[in-house]
Parts: C-alpha cells; sequence; structure tokens
C-alpha cells in the first residue's frame, strides 16, 4: 500500500530555470502540468508521423499570418508549461523570441498510450486556461476528437472540462475555430 | 492541491536535487526531502513532534555518552535517488570522516521517525525504503498515541522482528543493549 504525500509544486519560472541550469537537456520529454513534471510518451513512429501530418494539414489551412508549432512550450499558468504536440498560434517565429505563446488558437496532442492523459488531465488543465479548441488524433481508434466550450467541473481533474466533445471518423473534417472557412480533412491527419 | 496524474512524474537523481539547492531553486525554507525520485514535501512540525524530537536528542546524546553520533533531522543516503531526512539517527563512529563522505546506511545504527499526520507513511513507504537499505533498527514513534514501535532484522520488504511498546515500557537499543529510554522520558 502505498500512501499519497505530497511532492513539491514546480512554478514555470523554476521550471525555466531547471532547464536553464541543465538539470533538463533540451528534448527531454518532460512536461510541467499543474506543478508536476510530467514525463511525456515515447515518440513511436505513428505519434511522430501523426504530428507532421497534422502540422502540414494546418499549415494549409491556417495559411500566412499564423504560425503552427511542433511540440513547443506554452505558457499556460503560473504552473503549467505543457509542450502540445501542435499548437497554432498567430504571428510568426520572431513574435516568440522572448516568451513562449500562451494562448493559442488550437492545440494538438496525437494520443497512442497516453489517451487518458491527454483526455482527462491535459483536457482539464488546457479547459481551465479557456484555451477554445483542443484536438486530440486518437490513432487507436483512428479517429479525431474535438473539445469546446470549456466549462466549470469540480470533479474534473483542474476544475474544468470541455462542455463539447465531438468524435470525427476519417471521412469527415474539421474547421478550426479560429480558421473556420478552412476543412481539415481526418483521413489527412492519420498516418 | 494534490492531483492525481496518471502520468509518470520526472524523478531526480541526488545530483540534481542538490544542484537545485546550490542555485537557489530550492530554498532552505522548503522542507524536502528525496524519496525514490520524488521530492516530497515534509510536514510543519507540530509542538508535540517538536518536543518528542528534542526529548529523544537529549536522552540519546546523554546515554550514549560519545559511544555514538546522534544526528538530528539530517540527510542520510540511501541511493542515487534517495536521501531522506529522518528526525533522528544514531550513527557509528567511523575511519572515514563524516565530513568527506556522507551518512550511509551502513553507518546508521538506528533510525527514528516521530509520526503524527505522517504515521501511515512512516510505517508503509519509509518502512520498506529503510529496511530495503538493510537500516539495522527503526523505530516509529507514534506522537499522538505515545506509543514506539521497535522494527528490528531487515529483510525484503520489511522488518522481520516487530515489538510495540507502550505505557510503562521501556525500549533499548539493539546495537547499545546496556542503553535503554523509558518511554516516559520519551514522552515527557
Amino acid at each position: 500500500m502505498e500512501y499519497p504525500i505530497r511532492t513539491r509544486q514546480w512554478t514555470r519560472a523554476e521550471y525555466d530555470r531547471l532547464i536553464e541550469i541543465g538539470v533538463f537537456r533540451p528534448g527531454d520529454p518532460v512536461e510541467l502540468l499543474g506543478g508536476e513534471l510530467i514525463v511525456a510518451e515515447p515518440q513511436s513512429s505513428p505519434h511522430y508521423t501523426a504530428i507532421g501530418l497534422a502540422q502540414d494539414a494546418l499549415q494549409r489551412a491556417f495559411g500566412a499570418g499564423w504560425l503552427v508549432r511542433t511540440q513547443g512550450p506554452i505558457a499556460l499558468d503560473e504552473l503549467s508549461e505543457p509542450e502540445p504536440d501542435v499548437a497554432v498560434a498567430r504571428g510568426s517565429v520572431r513574435d516568440y523570441s522572448q516568451e513562449h505563446p500562451a494562448r493559442p488558437v488550437l492545440v494538438v496532442e496525437v494520443a497512442v498510450s497516453s489517451l487518458a492523459l491527454d483526455r482527462d488531465h491535459k483536457g482539464s488543465l488546457y479547459a481551465r486556461a479557456r484555451l477554445e479548441d483542443y484536438w486530440i488524433v486518437n490513432l487507436v481508434d483512428r479517429v479525431l476528437e474535438v473539445y469546446r466550450r470549456p466549462m466549470s467541473d469540480a470533479a474534473a481533474a483542474f476544475g474544468w472540462r470541455y462542455a463539447s466533445r465531438q468524435t470525427l471518423g476519417p471521412e469527415s473534417a474539421a474547421a478550426p475555430l479560429a480558421a473556420p472557412a478552412a476543412r481539415v480533412s481526418v483521413a489527412d491527419l492519420l498516418p | 492541491m494534490v492531483v492525481e496524474v496518471a502520468a509518470a512524474k520526472r524523478r531526480f537523481t541526488r545530483e540534481e536535487y542538490h544542484r537545485m539547492a546550490e542555485v537557489g531553486i530550492l530554498k532552505p525554507t522548503d522542507r524536502v526531502e528525496l524519496i525514490r525520485g520524488e521530492i516530497v514535501e515534509m510536514s510543519p512540525p507540530g509542538r508535540r513532534h517538536v518536543a518528542f524530537v528534542n526529548n529523544l536528542t537529549q536522552l540519546l546524546v546523554t546515554r550514549l555518552a560519545g559511544r555514538a553520533i546522534v544526528s538530528v533531522q539530517n540527510p542520510l543516503v540511501l541511493a542515487g535517488d534517495t536521501e531522506p531526512q529522518p528526525d533522528l539517527a544514531v550513527v557509528r563512529h567511523r575511519a572515514v570522516p563524516y565530513k568527506e563522505a556522507e551518512i550511509g546506511p551502513d553507518d546508521v545504527l538506528l533510525l527514528i521517525e516521530v509520526a503524527e499526520s505522517s504515521l501511515a507513511y512512516d510505517r508503509s513507504t519509509k518502512l520498506r525504503l529503510y529496511a530495503q537499505a538493510s537500516v539495522a533498527e527503526y523505530w516509529v514513534v507514534d506522537g499522538a498515541a505515545e506509543r514506539i514501535e521497535v522494527h528490528r532484522t531487515p529483510e525484503a520488504g520489511g522488518y522481520r522482528d516487530v515489538s510495540r511498546l507502550a505505557g510503562s515500557a521501556t525500549v533499548s537499543l539493539g546495537a547499545f543493549p546496556d542503553v535503554a529510554l523509558t518511554l516516559a522520558e520519551i514522552f515527557a
């Protein structure tokens, strides 16, 4: 039997300092989620491929004036610096040379073994930060899950969840909230 | 807020843990210990906890009178990812001075944790940790019930010999059978 313990919580400032002093090396698969340092899912080839597919599809969908970042840090809140598989932010690369983007208009996670974490844990964290559009490329069931309309829910991991969840099969397409005219075909997202 | 995380937490080595202290990310005011790579926060000591730790310190220092060293709330190195700070450790005199190398499990004759809110943790996770590192003797002092559990003979997963003492009992040290403390003195 293990008893619950309270581990030291990290702030984003402390986490950035840990990177600076080299406790984490670049590419170390770690994310700060609600004060906890979480080891990210190892990169399987379908996972990595799906990231590339999402990046291409979203670059086409959003076009000029938008930046599609892969596995880059997001300055989400005081205790969180996740590195979503793909995030779309306004502007261009240099706009974020001083600070990570805080409010991407779309965040995408590719899930193989991390489905529960991506749905319940990260989903709750993103909803709490009021990220309006959250997609999970679910490689287990080969569907796209689209989460929208953040709402508070005391039962959720971080007190928030998405009110709307839409599951789209390979025949369907999704339109990002921030690029409503564009259509992203689910088949294009699946390896 | 304590959040249950389904995913694996990043664990730290002792080297990383000390680096954090060196650069000031962990501050002297952080009451933490490194347990199996996790930086665990210790609960703030209550009045009774302080009193019993002080009583034990006085009694052990006096009764052992130079035969061993009493190390109070200091770290102890059990493994590359584990550096707890037990309430008390009775450590042997050794050839290599302690300024040269940290206290390791072989140096420890007796470990004591004084538990109030941490009783379940001290009896389970900590106990297995100490037994696994072959710490010869471990006392769990239950400050609320004024009882002591004495654990001796470490083996895989725990200690083989356990005795539970209460009331007017006397407890002696395995390493120094002639040194005895009464529970009345400890819980005074």
